[in-house]
């Protein structure tokens, strides 16, 4: 079996020894002007496993300061190098628009925490419009009464997360090619982001990430990168069903 | 490289990455290619990235402040 890395922007051999998740030699499959880093392994990817997926993402970061890589899904593989060159043929314009999308570029992640429970606390608290009921309101009228209330609550909510969002987001402006923002508002993650950011601009990229977190005593944050551009990778088409699904 | 931030929590570097490789990345289509199944894995491992944050804080004894620290 062909275990596959990363569709690479190269259809030369790879030069450096680069070793898969079972140890085996990563080699090059060309396609006309790309390539597809595959290793051959024993059978299938069977499972979730920590230490292969961090093998995986290895083997993609050391491709990446060679080549322009798009990194593949953890278990792809193909039983032959017939079938990996079929998917590289059927997908080559879009690879190669994607490798050029993300060329001399890095993918960076940022995790928003908040605490959301404190916010909701505050919003309930807060006073609102007059109840629009009085003693003699029937049940029915309560409980719509209490939905308004509800539904005043979560949209409140959701203004002052967007907000939140918007204005993190905003240290970043000018500074990143791409983005892609998981607005999830839930009570303690607010928000993942994912940047493309280019190698030039990494260091005004991590100086606006230290002023933002100086500036937000309210907020936490997780950063990571450079990463692989995981995160800004067009499908090709809708995505294969595993055998596991 | 030369950005790279030090993330000091192995769980987390294991979390981040789970994230990517398991989710994300290049997807082809067709029999042939066997993937493993879509877990859940951004809200499981957002669940846990948060409880290890919490691990995190406990061990160094001091207020989280961002697992990236200061880039190296």
């Amino acid at each position: 079996m062909l275990y596959a890395y990363a569709v690479v922007d190269s259809n030369r051999k790879i030069e450096d020894r680069v070793e898969g998740i079972e140890r085996e030699a990563v080699r090059n499959i060309p396609c006309r002007e790309i390539g597809l880093a595959v290793g051959e392994i024993e059978g299938t990817i069977d499972g979730v496993d920590g230490s292969r997926a961090l093998k995986h993402e290895e083997v993609v970061e050391k491709l990446m300061e060679k080549f322009t890589v798009l990194p593949m899904r953890f278990g792809t593989v193909f039983p032959a190098p017939a079938d990996a060159l079929a998917a590289l043929e059927s997908g080559y314009d879009l690879f190669r628009r994607n490798l050029e999308r993300v060329r001399g570029k890095a993918e960076w992640g940022l995790r928003v925490i908040w605490d959301g429970g404190k916010t909701r606390d505050r919003l309930a608290n807060a006073p609102g419009p007059p109840p629009a009921l009085d003693a003699t309101s029937s049940r029915a009228k309560q409980y719509l009464e209490k939905k308004r209330v509800q539904r005043r609550l979560e949209r409140a909510f959701a203004e002052e997360a967007e907000e939140h969002i918007a204005r993190v987001d905003g240290f970043f402006a000018g500074r990143v090619a791409e983005k892609r923002l998981e607005k999830l508002k839930r009570d303690k993650l607010l928000l993942n982001a994912y940047y493309l950011v280019r190698r030039e601009s990494q260091s005004d990229f991590i100086k606006a990430y230290q002023r933002l977190r100086r500036e937000s005593g309210d907020l936490r944050f997780l950063l990571s990168g450079p990463w692989p551009p995981y995160n800004f990778v067009e499908r090709p088409r809708a995505p294969a069903r595993g055998a596991a699904d | 490289m030369e950005h790279k931030v030090a993330i000091k929590s192995r769980e987390v570097t294991l979390l981040e990455v789970l994230d990517r490789v398991l989710n994300k990345g290049v997807v082809v289509s067709g029999d042939l290619v066997i993937s493993v199944a879509d877990v859940d894995l951004l809200y499981l491992g957002l669940k846990l990235l948060l409880s290890s944050v919490e691990t995190m804080e406990r061990l160094r004894g001091a207020p989280f402040a961002g697992a990236g620290e200061e880039p190296t």
